[in-house]
């Protein structure tokens, strides 16, 4: 694709970011015969095999693996890394990264910008959420509701599990009211829970744990994940990019986060190479929007994006794309700048970049008397699912429970952290190599994706002072977790407990807090009892709520169809719409929503 | 085994072609399982020479030729079990001893274990040759494959000619039969199930057409099963040894045309040519990790054979067999060999149980 070319015509609809969003309005609405362009900020090297490759070389070169680490930086399009994040001083901005984090908690999450999006790097996790997610407020009295409800939203969840490609047995995901129509069933069997999952399980039978007086299972269950199994009638698996042969399967190569070496894992890379086919869809990426502009009737008329060749350096040249619609899927937080950069969607409120949230993710971990067979299949095949929903959650949030396939992971990352403590006490050669042997296959680790209400402090800014090399604003980020949160994530350490006794581990072995060879980063909570709970956490990735929608234009920065109260021809989607953030990792829902509000797109182009 | 070209005549009443009896066809179809897997053991030495991340675009191209071998072997088999003859896999007689001729041809070629290289892929370019426009059927000391399909076509049709043949012919248990629903995978397309002369000719159809191409064209004509065309296999070899891809305009006889294929043929582990078990009698660490190879492939072929003989789900096991073949197989190529000729130990391919 040439730089210097900009795309004329007239579009029906320009999407902002090409993640999987973006790419499944574009889907639906290219299906429709709609004149599509996609901007994407980032470079589009995944769109063929040799780029992906080249994407997996790094990774294997990358001594730390973190989140981004497989995808080249890019002055032009920076994008926040787990290697910026620390813990944050009072009073004292961290400006290591892209993003400026005020505190006064680190806000612990990284997205991508690049071609596929976040989707490059996510994990893969599909459940849905609950039923009672979208009522908080009416059922438990925390938060808000949302102004849709599970049936409302239930066809589209179907419709992106095979879009996407999910992999899952309906009886493992029917708990806490979350229904399948009849004669549906995902497309693809479950991926095999892995050995430790089954350890665990069997461990753990007929336990259950106290919430508020009442007594919850504590049950090992599958997963529903957008990787590749053995497909059920009606559905072809697709492979790798470029290369469809490659990918078939989840091969359990245990590198989902940062990276599927061979593309079994959903990225939204697939869904826009399938878009380059028709002649309706226009792809044009390091294409930075850095406006979104109103006519004088109040409606968008156009968005001015800058051209980078070469990231970092000039010459750039600014461009104005027009279309009948336009559609901002750039990330919660993109979006939230985008707007706030464009001073749009605020004439009712001053809601847009408020109400940030993610699932504070705290962990636990424990070295088995037994081996776990730890590091076999993928980094996720099953989690502790019945702690979602109750009535607990008048009195603090709901989690999901990770049971985690690669040992200890984020507490030290295995095996280097293992070696560098062993070296540290002097053990080498073949005494290292049988420690590590004997310890590595029995780690085990529990975390909790923790729910957290929206707080009008949390949020995404803008100020001049921080500006990136394409003189674009860079997002400040303000985070802080309440008690509803905090004292989840003490309550589950219960969870914890009854798993690390059920595996018969002593107490000696099984840690709740604390560093270790200086990695993990401890924090600590006080209870409105004055207890310290002393805790680990950093963020899930899980970005929701900086555009939140909602029932009117006075609480909300979009409608039930992401359409912005302000601007009839503006729809903002995404994460950033949820409401309040359940305990499901949001991608699958932020499919299903951008589905359902394509219905409104079309209607408007019609 | 009957060597005789098919022969008709308007003059006489034509012969009845050279595999005329159930107990024929069972022997040559057989036989075919035994020439498809031959190919395999060289594609995977080339395969596996390429080392991680170079050559992207050769490997990719030589994988999914063995992919479509593998998809091959499994028709084959749904054409034995359709007839009601097992499929015989795990057999010391069914793994070639290389170098060796292509099972029951003229013996025009040796096929080699050898590394990636320009004398492998003209190998492959010899296993893969379309048939002369023309050519004739050939049930034994054949040619090319293409022509040894044609004959066993010719003994289905005549089979199913006679009076209840094709009744008396497909009188396999359904149940044997491998299709694309579970357990097989992978690209190369799906297998389907072999039940009817309408069904066996679709199966050698593709079989041949994966191979030389359909009906004379680059192409492999999937497209008439629901898949995306593909150049046959012996375009794929061409394209790497001209180092050009081929482009739309180009014909089968003429040389690829389009973009550069950049290959490096020195990125590959240096493996020497038909490695044996036996030569590293006298060094043991090596001789153990070959002999842990060939018995990881020996329980491969045990699982196929399993698979085809009424337990399909047992590919699922083949699945992480292969991926220990790869390990192992790398692991050997990076072994000096000793000869002082730069090269490395590989893996043999040798039956043990």
């Amino acid at each position: 694709m040439s730089v210097s070319q900009s795309p004329s015509g007239n579009y029906d609809a320009i999407i902002v970011g090409g993640g999987p969003v973006g790419a499944h309005v574009a889907k639906e609405l290219v299906a429709k015969n709609k004149r599509v362009l996609m901007l994407e900020a980032g470079r589009a090297g995944g769109l063929t095999y040799q780029g992906y490759r080249s994407y997996v070389d790094t990774y294997y070169t990358r001594v730390i693996k973190d989140t981004n680490s497989p995808y080249p930086y890019n002055p032009s399009a920076p994008s926040p890394n787990d290697t910026d994040i620390v813990k944050i001083v009072k009073g004292t901005p961290d400006i290591i990264g892209y993003q400026v984090e005020m505190g006064p908690e680190a806000f612990g999450s990284t997205y991508l910008r690049q071609l596929g999006g976040t989707s490059l790097h996510w994990l893969g996790t599909t459940p849905r959420f609950c039923p009672n997610d979208f009522k908080l407020k009416t059922k438990y009295g925390r938060g808000v509701d949302w102004p849709l409800t599970y049936d409302e939203l239930e066809p589209y969840y179907g419709q992106a599990e095979w879009s996407m490609g999910v992999s899952a047995n309906k009886g493992d995901q029917e708990m806490h009211g979350i229904k399948f129509p009849r004669g549906y069933d995902y497309p693809m069997e479950r991926i095999p829970m892995s050995y430790s999952d089954q350890v665990i399980g069997k461990a753990v039978k007929g336990k259950t744990v106290n919430f508020s007086g009442k007594d919850y299972p504590v049950q090992v269950s599958s997963l529903a994940q957008a990787r590749n199994s053995i497909p059920r009638k009606g559905y072809t698996p697709v492979g790798a990019v470029g290369n469809p042969d490659v990918g078939q399967r989840c091969e359990g190569n245990g590198a989902c986060i940062p990276i599927c070496p061979v593309q079994a894992k959903y990225s939204a890379l697939k869904t826009i190479a399938a878009l380059l086919e028709s002649p309706y869809f226009t792809l044009l990426a390091q294409a930075v929007v850095t406006k979104v502009t109103l006519g004088a009737n109040g409606r968008v008329n156009g968005v001015e994006y800058v051209r980078y060749e070469t990231e970092g350096l000039g010459p750039n040249a600014t461009f104005t794309a027009t279309a009948t619609i336009y559609v901002l899927a750039g990330h919660a937080v993109e979006n939230a700048k985008l707007l706030l950069a464009s001073n749009v969607a605020n004439k009712y409120n001053k809601e847009v970049g408020r109400n940030l949230m993610d699932h504070p993710f705290s962990y636990t971990w424990a070295l088995a008397p037994q081996s776990m067979g730890s590091f076999r299949g993928p980094i996720q095949t099953s989690g502790i699912e019945t702690l979602r929903d109750g009535d607990f959650r008048k009195d603090f949030a709901a989690f999901r429970t990770d049971v985690g396939n690669a040992g200890w992971d984020i507490v030290n990352y295995p095996p280097n952290g293992d070696v560098t403590e062993a070296l540290g006490k002097n053990v080498f050669g073949k005494k290292l190599r049988s420690q590590l042997a004997n310890t590595l296959p029995r780690q085990v680790r529990i975390g909790y994706d923790v729910e957290q209400l929206p707080e009008w402090k949390n949020c995404v800014e803008i100020d001049p002072t921080y500006k990136d090399a394409l003189g674009c604003y860079r997002p400040i980020i303000k985070y802080d977790v309440s008690d509803y949160s905090w004292q989840a994530m003490v309550e589950a350490m219960k969870v914890s407990k009854v798993v690390f006794d059920a595996l018969g581990i002593p107490t000696k072995d099984q840690h709740f807090h604390g560093r270790i060879a200086g990695v993990a980063d401890s924090k600590h909570y006080t209870s409105p009892d004055g207890k310290r709970h002393p805790l680990n956490f950093i963020g899930a990735g899980h970005h929701i709520g900086t555009h939140r929608m909602g029932f009117t234009k006075s609480d909300s920065v979009v409608n039930s169809d992401q359409q912005s109260w302000d601007h009839d021809n503006l729809y903002v989607v995404g994460c950033g719409s949820m409401p309040t953030t359940g305990t499901a990792n949001p991608t699958l829902t932020a499919v299903a929503l951008a589905l359902r509000s394509t219905k409104a797109m079309l209607g408007q182009l019609r | 085994m009957k060597t005789t070209s098919s022969r008709t005549s308007s003059l006489t009443p034509p012969l009845p072609p050279p595999i005329n009896t159930p107990d024929s066809l069972k022997e040559h179809l057989q036989t075919a399982l035994m020439i498809e897997h031959s190919t395999i053991p060289p594609y995977l030495c080339a395969l596996y020479s390429i080392p991680n991340g170079e050559n992207v675009t050769a490997s990719t191209l030589i994988r999914s030729v063995v992919m479509e071998e593998m998809l091959h072997m499994v028709l084959v088999a749904n054409l034995l079990n359709a007839i009601n003859c097992p499929p015989k896999v795990k057999d010391p007689k069914f793994i070639p001893t290389y170098p060796a001729y292509l099972p029951h041809s003229d013996k025009k070629f040796v096929v080699q274990l050898l590394p990636f290289g320009t004398d492998a892929i003209e190998t492959f370019l010899k296993i893969e040759m379309p048939a002369p426009l023309g050519a004739p059927p050939q049930s034994g000391d054949f040619r090319t494959i293409a022509q040894f399909y044609a004959a066993i076509r010719q003994g289905f049709e005549y089979l199913c000619a006679q009076p209840g043949g094709e009744k008396k012919l497909f009188v396999g248990s359904a149940s044997k039969q491998i299709d694309g629903s579970s357990w097989y995978y992978g690209g190369g397309g799906a297998p389907f199930a072999v039940d009817s002369l309408k069904t066996a000719l679709e199966a050698i159809a593709e079989i041949t057409e994966q191979g030389e191409g359909y009906d004379h064209t680059l192409y492999d004509g999937d497209n008439r099963f629901g898949q995306v065309d593909e150049l046959a296999h012996f375009f794929r070899f061409n394209e790497i040894r001209a180092g050009r891809r081929y482009q739309a305009t180009d014909t089968p006889n003429g040389y690829p045309t389009g973009a550069a294929l950049v290959v490096d043929w020195s990125a590959r582990f240096p493996m020497a040519p038909n490695p044996k078990v036996s030569e590293y009698a006298d060094r043991p660490e090596i001789h153990q990790l070959m002999m842990e190879f060939n018995r990881t492939y020996t329980k491969l072929l045990g699982s196929l054979d399993t698979a085809f003989n009424g337990t399909p789900s047992e590919l699922l096991k083949a699945v992480p067999l292969m991926y220990d073949l790869k390990y192992r197989a790398q692991t050997l190529m990076a072994i000096p060999s000793g000869r002082g000729d730069g090269t490395t130990v590989g893996p043999s391919f040798e039956y043990a149980p």
